[in-house]
């Protein structure tokens, strides 16, 4: 056998065909007697059906809590949670609060410094000084 | 600062010097924190400055480095031939800059794109296989022909081996030969001594006339005796050179 | 074993054509006791324990007697998960969820062939192959065979395709079970360190015994696996013997969510529009997917190679010429070496001795010739599935590997 093959598997590449949406699991929760849950169980009752039925990729699970204040919990592909604390918030805020969570990618938060974040290598290579022609040869 | 006030030196320079200077000064400072921002110059206008840099020479000429009429009125752009001044509305828009790196094999050698391809264009002609290979061997450093045939100034690079052409001298009796000699006495006659006597190369002779299994299990057992005389640290060394030689064939 | 949920079965059991082509009536999913048009009793099969007794069977005598060949959509499940993957995946209305819901069972977990999935895993395994394999061959017609099967395991192996179900969230119940979520992959789960062998090894269908000898990484030292190998010579024997039956009674996740996933590509062919629909769903899902081809390559003599090359295309014999070279004396010397066929360069390679950048230059020329990619605007041969009339363009086709 003059060549042999090497054992890879694929990469994602999430966009680049199919999206998929990152966050599959919202869970809601209340109390239903402190007064921080308030706007938490109005988004309940009049927001909550049209916010599911928009996106149907997340599962909705709503669950009391009692005597704690109202929760929203996103689990996301990568296995990590997202919490927010929506005590005290007004309907439209809680909404606010649980598209940001739809819209998070579940990966932990850090800086991005380089502009391009790619699994593809660059079209112009690496710089190699054994490879410049013209004015630009160095002296190696 | 010193780079800044010398009005000759080109900009790169300038900012290469001023690199120079202000480097020692941020290692001197001895405070814990992490500097996360540096600027080389003092100011912003110096540092605008600094960077600005003349346009490499393939740019000279296109729309990037001409000028735009709304700042310049309507001076025509500045060009490099007395042709290019005459019809200027028409500016090369693909600017090929080749990068300076190592070519990548995605790029397919325009040997190997098939005729059916579009982008096939017809490979040099010292490339193809006219006739049989001759016992001349090839010039190891050959001048290069330019589109008309004729050699140029310009040779290739120096071969690493001294180029050899095969000359197929050996004849039926000699093959017989090598195999009579070889059954006879493997000892003496190895394949060595046998390609030097013949003229023709180690792997020929091995082709022609392999030796027996018993003769290779024999020698297998000679070289795994002297292999269980390896110390620790020749064992590994050897173990690690072979390594490295299996991961030049990936290459990655 | 234990067996899928109750809550799974109710909206599973429902009458279907069997693979092994009798049309299934409802007497043979249900107890004798509750059938009134009982079949021959050649045919029960034993399902009794999953039928709860408060259960009304004047529900479930609707289709006694009439076998269909689809599953109906009668039973909608409850299940949120099932539901939220379904659209993740964007599937449209007309899959239904009840075969979603049966790509998630695994054979290992039910090994009744009508309630698993392993008939739409089959199907789609082999849809999964033509689709990847035209793309492949399409795309670079002169990867030699054995790069060939590795991109295919690249893209459709159960490494691949398990990394693929990960990331369509979908997660795994601990184990088969009366109360499990039917949004959850059921399947047995195999003991850590058990030899397993995967079905459809690389959606070629390769022999067993090449399997086994592939699983030693090429050229690497691996002492560990070597010892693990020879300590468990009956348990590997009884893994491929279990293999070669179709018969394994666990699977790791990495397998059962392969095993999903190309059941479900099955149930895009059988449910959601057929060929075109799923070369749509494959290309967006597992082909778009990052696979570095030219890093698959691992040669043994490739100057020889090489040279065998140029004497099977007619071209000058490839010479090694150095191009640029520095410190060749120092501690770290490197060297710029480009192998000419001619005057036409086939590569180049740098390397800290002069037969290692001859090497990698020989690498890189065959890299050149095996990378051949015709330019964009060639068909895939499936275009013409959906339209057989419709304007075709060929690709290029090569004579073969080299052979040295």
């Amino acid at each position: 056998m003059v060549v042999r093959g090497l054992q890879a598997v694929s990469k994602a590449q999430n966009g680049i065909g199919a999206f998929i949406l990152q966050c599959k699991r919202l869970e809601f929760n209340f109390c239903d007697v402190g007064g921080s849950s308030r706007g938490m169980k109005g988004f309940l009752r009049t927001r909550l059906a049209t916010f599911a039925k928009e996106n149907p990729q997340i599962e909705i699970v709503v669950a009391p809590r009692p005597h704690k204040h109202p929760i929203i919990r996103g689990t996301y592909i990568n296995n990590r949670e997202k919490v927010v604390c929506v005590r005290n918030l007004e309907v439209l805020q809680v909404l606010q609060k649980a598209e940001l969570l739809r819209d998070a990618s579940g990966v932990k938060l850090k800086k991005i410094n380089k502009p391009v974040q790619s699994l593809n290598e660059s079209v112009r290579g690496i710089w190699s000084p054994y490879h410049a022609k013209g004015d630009d040869v160095y002296k190696v | 600062m010193a780079a800044a006030s010398s009005t000759t030196m080109t900009a790169l320079s300038s900012a290469l010097q001023s690199l120079t200077v202000t480097l020692p000064r941020t290692r001197r400072r001895t405070t814990t924190t992490i500097l996360t921002h540096i600027r080389h110059e003092s100011t912003t206008r110096r540092m605008t400055k600094a960077l600005r840099l003349h346009p490499h020479a393939s740019f000279i000429g296109t729309a990037s480095t001409i000028p735009s009429k709304s700042t310049h009125g309507d001076t025509p752009p500045p060009s490099r031939s007395p042709a290019a001044a005459t019809a200027t509305p028409t500016l090369p828009t693909i600017i090929y800059n080749p990068p300076s790196a190592a070519p990548t094999p995605a790029i397919t050698p325009r040997l190997f794109i098939p005729p059916t391809d579009p982008r096939h264009t017809p490979p040099s002609t010292t490339a193809i296989l006219k006739t049989a290979p001759t016992a001349t061997p090839p010039a190891a450093r050959p001048l290069i022909l330019d589109a008309a045939g004729n050699p140029t100034n310009r040779k290739l690079p120096p071969s690493l081996t001294r180029p050899y052409a095969k000359t197929y001298h050996l004849s039926e009796a000699d093959v017989k030969k090598i195999q009579r000699l070889r059954a006879s006495n493997p000892d003496v006659w190895t394949r060595r001594k046998l390609a030097a006597k013949f003229g023709c190369s180690e792997f020929f002779v091995g082709m022609v006339a392999p030796v027996t299994e018993e003769r290779k299990k024999a020698q297998w057992a000679k070289m795994e005796a002297v292999k269980g005389r390896w110390g620790k640290v020749r064992r590994f060394a050897r173990g690690e050179r072979t390594r490295r030689r299996e991961l030049w064939g990936k290459d990655l | 074993m234990k067996r899928v949920s109750q809550a799974t079965w109710d909206f599973l059991i429902v009458p279907r054509r069997c693979i092994c082509g009798n049309p299934l009536a409802l007497g043979d999913l249900l107890p004798s006791a509750f059938s009134s048009t009982a079949r021959p009793s050649s045919s029960s099969s034993t399902i009794r324990s999953l039928v709860r007794p408060s259960q009304k069977p004047k529900a479930r005598l609707l289709h006694t007697s009439t076998p269909l060949s689809v599953i109906p959509k009668a039973q909608p499940t409850q299940s949120a998960k099932l539901a939220a993957l379904h659209g993740r995946l964007e599937l449209p209305n007309k899959y239904p969820l009840t075969t979603l819901g049966r790509a998630l069972i695994d054979p290992t977990a039910e090994p009744q062939h009508h309630l698993n999935n392993n008939s739409l895993s089959t199907v789609g395994n082999v849809l999964l192959g033509y689709y990847a394999s035209e793309y492949l061959m399409v795309t670079y017609p002169r990867l030699p065979y054995a790069i060939l099967k590795a991109a295919m395991e690249g893209y459709i192996g159960h490494k691949a395709l398990a990394a693929v179900g990960t990331g369509w969230g979908v997660e795994a119940a601990f184990a088969p079970g009366t109360t499990v979520d039917p949004g959850l992959l059921q399947f047995n789960r195999l003991a850590p360190g058990t030899p397993w062998v995967p079905p459809y090894a690389g959606g070629l269908g390769f022999n067993p015994p090449m399997r086994q000898r592939k699983m030693m990484p090429p050229f690497e030292h691996n002492p560990s696996l070597e010892k693990q190998m020879a300590a468990e010579p009956e348990a590997m024997r009884r893994a491929w013997a279990a293999a070669a039956r179709g018969k394994q009674d666990a699977i790791p996740l990495e397998g059962a969510m392969a095993n999903f996933v190309r059941a479900t590509v099955g149930g895009v062919y059988l449910h959601a529009g057929g060929l075109l629909a799923t070369k749509e769903f494959v290309s967006a899902h597992i082909l778009s997917r990052k696979l570095d081809v030219d890093k698959l390559f691992q040669f043994e003599q490739p100057t020889r190679e090489l040279s065998r090359l140029c004497v099977r295309e007619g071209f000058q014999q490839p010479i090694a010429r150095l191009e640029k070279e520095t410190g060749r004396y120092s501690r770290h010397p490197v060297f710029i070496v480009g192998v000419y066929s001619g005057e036409e360069k086939l590569g180049e390679g740098q390397g800290g001795s002069l037969p290692e950048a001859k090497i990698k230059a020989a690498i890189s020329a065959l890299k050149g010739w095996y990378l051949y990619s015709p330019v964009t605007g060639v068909d895939l041969p499936s275009k013409t599935d959906a339209e057989p009339d419709a304007p075709f363009s060929p690709s290029f086709i090569d004579v073969g590997d080299v052979v040295s």
